[in-house]
């Protein structure tokens, strides 16, 4: 054994026993302190709603990967932004169906949902005050949220995490060393009125409806203002069409706008969010389907329905494209009656489903589930008119299975498919909501 | 004034610190655990002993108290205490139901995809959701179908993208990979279109990048159109990204994992959305657009093309008002075959080059 390798012996020898006194090197304990931040949404026909804020240990996933139309920022208490990222919005689900294993490409279906949940998930800012989310595209604040309540909530029960210690003066309540029971009364009263105040004030201030801004009707007023008449925003290149349209609507009692060209009418939309639209197609520049394109992209006047009107047939082209995008679609000559039916059964669609969502929120049915029923339902309805528009276009009688155009037959099959698989899905879902009414005592769905 | 009065009275009452026994157990063999964390009000105070799971935890004052208890593997718990009424407490901590399957360790920044069972698949005969128990009945089956899913997608990425646009050497490096495995509480891949998950996962997992509802493989023979053995994805925010697929349609997988991980469009036509991902996009609102993107990357702009779809033996039955780059087969366009074209795979290394694992 030479020299060197004795000292090398010893000097393991001395570590193992000195240092490591289990004789192995024993594994170093890390504490974890981790935490996140979670922040729940509500999305319900383009606006946010907070639905609550609360800290949890956890790690946070990574940020840096996001991507999307939506900026999330955490603010101090100066207002200066401290963390900041992309996200994409939470209605848009993409769907892919295997097509045939022989050469054909997928079959895609969007879920447009007028209603999610979104779950924003960060890391513990040592400084955070507030959460804004805001449209990158227009810089929009859609929703924000205080973030002391939940912070300080935490740091009642975690006192001692060093995150906590740190927080200074607004935390100091929550970093106190715990209270004595014989004189905790005061101190609780105190901090449960303290938390109170904070958490109201929070709940006060943490919706902003960007419906309201769009509107310009303040917050607060809404209350204030009585019912108002249901709100059309008719859109053609025919001045004289627009005033025919104009006088039946305002004759039954429906307050009107009126926009003389697909650029006009996002004009529109950018200052007045109407109940409903309806939408010329043969137009110029833009046309009818690239302006209800252009309604559809954006979040805010996405969920306003939409009622195609034309003088024109209804290619397989433009119903294979656009059959998830409108709520009817009407053919010029215009009838006084099939206008309003239609009219009245797209606004009555909206209100059935906004009650049923009340009652079924009411009763605890899910309310993802919900809202796919009614999405289903309304595709359905859409699908079928449409169905039957290419089978037998206004003026014509109903074509032939062989006089039909390849591509018609093509589209018709495969709208006819997709609408029974919704048909399936709706009724299954149907019947699982139904069986929840049914044990609430509460009327069934019958649509 | 009033706090004055009350923070003497609080001084003068206050009790002598005293110590607490914290017991940590597993909760289902009842053995003791040693080399639990334990956490006092927030504090870290030390491990428990091997040999008994105790550690005493000194100086308490009275009042209520949160024991926190952590281990690797182990679902963390915390346990309110009031002390002097409580002088020992036993904590039982569950094993955990998420799995880490790498085996050099959880990497730091690196990309984390959790791998989650569905108890139902989709009939191509019956044309409906079936219950499919076959992952909530075998764990291990499950977990060889995710180990298949990783290595044939994940992880061999640099098969299905052109040599010349390169992936960074370490792209294998880049991801953590779990699965969740809790058969009380399977997934549901056909509720909703990406499917749902029980609460208690989101509880549980907040880290994750990437949720995958792997479903079993459908039943029957694709016959037509109303055969819907899916795939989808839906993100609704950070933290809550899901994605859902069969677990034998691998090129589907890799098509779910380009819209839910590297934020892809879809190349085909049809009722889908479309957008100009920038940057680095593979889809463009315009031809403008995708030949100067095109000439900016090197690529050549005369591939160029609208995204156009011919019906059979007709003209144009689908048209979209955006424009692709990369030649087919497109797995962005397909669910058989395929490959990310060089603008799909920039888009994905730009991606990639976010996720910086130390």
């Amino acid at each position: 054994m030479t020299v060197r390798t004795l000292a090398g012996f010893l000097l393991i020898v001395m570590f193992c026993c000195g240092i490591c006194p289990f004789g192995a090197a024993a594994e170093q304990v890390v504490p974890d302190y981790d935490k996140v931040v979670r922040i729940q949404l509500n999305y319900l026909d383009g606006a946010y709603t907070l639905s609550s804020a609360d800290v949890q240990y956890g790690r946070a996933p990574n940020l840096a990967l996001q991507s999307g139309e939506l900026k999330g920022s955490i603010l101090d208490t100066s207002g200066k932004e401290r963390l900041s990222f992309s996200t994409r919005e939470p209605w848009r689900a993409q769907g892919d169906i295997l097509g045939d294993p022989e050469g054909r490409t997928l079959i895609g279906y969007t879920e447009d949902g007028d209603a999610s949940d979104m779950s924003i998930t960060v890391p513990w800012v040592q400084d955070m005050a507030s959460f804004t989310l805001t449209d990158s595209r227009n810089g929009a604040l859609l929703v924000s949220a205080d973030l002391m309540p939940a912070a300080n909530l935490f740091c009642t029960d975690y006192a001692g995490d060093p995150d906590c210690q740190a927080r200074g003066a607004p935390s100091q309540l929550a970093a106190m060393e715990p209270v004595p029971e014989t004189t905790s009364l005061p101190f609780v009263l105190i901090s449960v009125l303290s938390l109170s105040v904070l958490i109201a004030a929070g709940l006060a201030v943490v919706t902003i409806r960007r419906r309201a801004a769009a509107t310009g009707i303040p917050e607060g007023a809404a209350a204030a203002v009585k019912p108002v008449k249901q709100t059309v925003l008719i859109v053609d290149d025919d001045p004289e069409m627009v005033e025919i349209i104009d006088q039946f609507l305002t004759d039954e009692g429906y307050a009107t706008i009126k926009a003389f060209s697909g650029k006009g009418c996002l004009d529109i939309l950018k200052k007045q969010l109407p109940d409903l639209v309806l939408l010329d197609v043969l137009m110029q520049p833009m046309n009818g389907w690239e302006t209800l394109e252009q309604i559809k992209k954006d979040p805010i006047t996405k969920p306003i329905p939409v009622l195609m009107l034309t003088g024109k047939h209804l290619t397989s082209a433009e119903a294979k494209q656009y059959n998830i995008r409108i709520d009817d679609y009407i053919m010029k000559p215009l009838r006084h009656e099939e206008i309003f039916t239609a009219i009245d059964n797209i606004l009555q669609r909206k209100q059935r489903f906004k009650d049923g969502l009340e009652m079924a929120k009411k009763v605890g049915v899910d309310r993802e589930k919900f809202c796919e029923l009614a999405k289903l339902s309304r595709r359905i309805s859409v699908n079928k008119k449409i169905i039957d528009i290419l089978q037998a276009p206004a003026g014509t009688p109903a074509w032939g299975p062989d006089e039909m155009t390849p591509e018609n037959r093509e589209v018709i099959e495969q709208i006819t498919m997709t609408t029974r698989v919704n048909e399936q899905r709706a009724e299954q879902l149907k019947t699982e909501i139904n069986k929840v009414f049914r044990s609430k005592g509460v009327p069934e769905i019958t649509w | 004034m009033v706090v004055s009065l009350l923070a003497l009275a609080w001084t003068v009452t206050a009790a002598e610190p005293g110590s607490l026994t914290v017991v940590v157990k597993d909760a289902r063999t009842k053995a003791v655990v040693g080399g639990a964390l334990v956490y006092l009000d927030g504090a870290y105070k030390g491990t428990t002993a091997d040999s008994s799971g105790v550690i005493t935890l000194d100086a308490l004052k009275d009042g209520t108290h949160t024991v926190r208890v952590t281990k690797p593997d182990f679902r963390e718990i915390t346990k309110k205490i009031v002390y002097p009424h409580e002088t020992t407490v036993s904590v039982e901590i569950a094993r955990g139901a998420l799995v880490l399957l790498n085996e050099e360790g959880e990497k730091k920044g690196a990309i984390n995809v959790v791998f989650y069972p569905s108890s139902t698949s989709y009939s191509c005969t019956d044309h409906a959701k079936v219950s499919a128990p076959v992952y909530i009945n075998n764990e291990t089956r499950f977990r060889e179908d995710v180990m298949k899913v990783i290595q044939s997608t994940y992880l061999n990425l640099d098969k299905v993208t052109p040599s010349k646009t390169p992936l960074p050497a370490d792209y294998r490096d880049r991801f953590n990979f779990y699965y969740y495995y809790d058969p009380s509480a399977p997934a549901d891949a056909f509720e909703g279109c990406a499917g749902t998950i029980p609460g208690n996962y989101w509880k549980d997992v907040t880290f994750a990048d990437i949720t995958v509802i792997l479903y079993p493989k459908y039943y029957g023979a694709y016959s037509d159109a109303a055969c819907q053995p899916t795939g989808c994805s839906q993100d609704y925010g950070p933290g809550r990204n899901l994605m859902k697929a069969p677990s034998d349609q691998l090129t589907l997988i890799q098509h779910e994992t380009g819209h839910a991980m590297y934020d892809l469009v879809d190349t085909y036509c049809g009722n889908t959305y479309y957008y100009q991902n920038d940057p680095h996009a593979n889809v463009w609102s315009s031809r403008e657009n995708c030949e100067s993107d095109a000439r900016s990357d090197g690529r050549d702009p005369a591939q160029c093309r609208q995204i156009q779809q011919a019906a059979i033996g007709s003209s144009v039955s689908c048209s979209q008002p955006y424009w692709r780059w990369d030649p087919m087969p497109d797995i962005m366009a397909s669910g058989y075959r395929g490959k990310f074209g060089e603008a799909s795979t920039q888009r994905i290394n730009y991606v990639l080059s976010k996720a910086v694992v130390s």
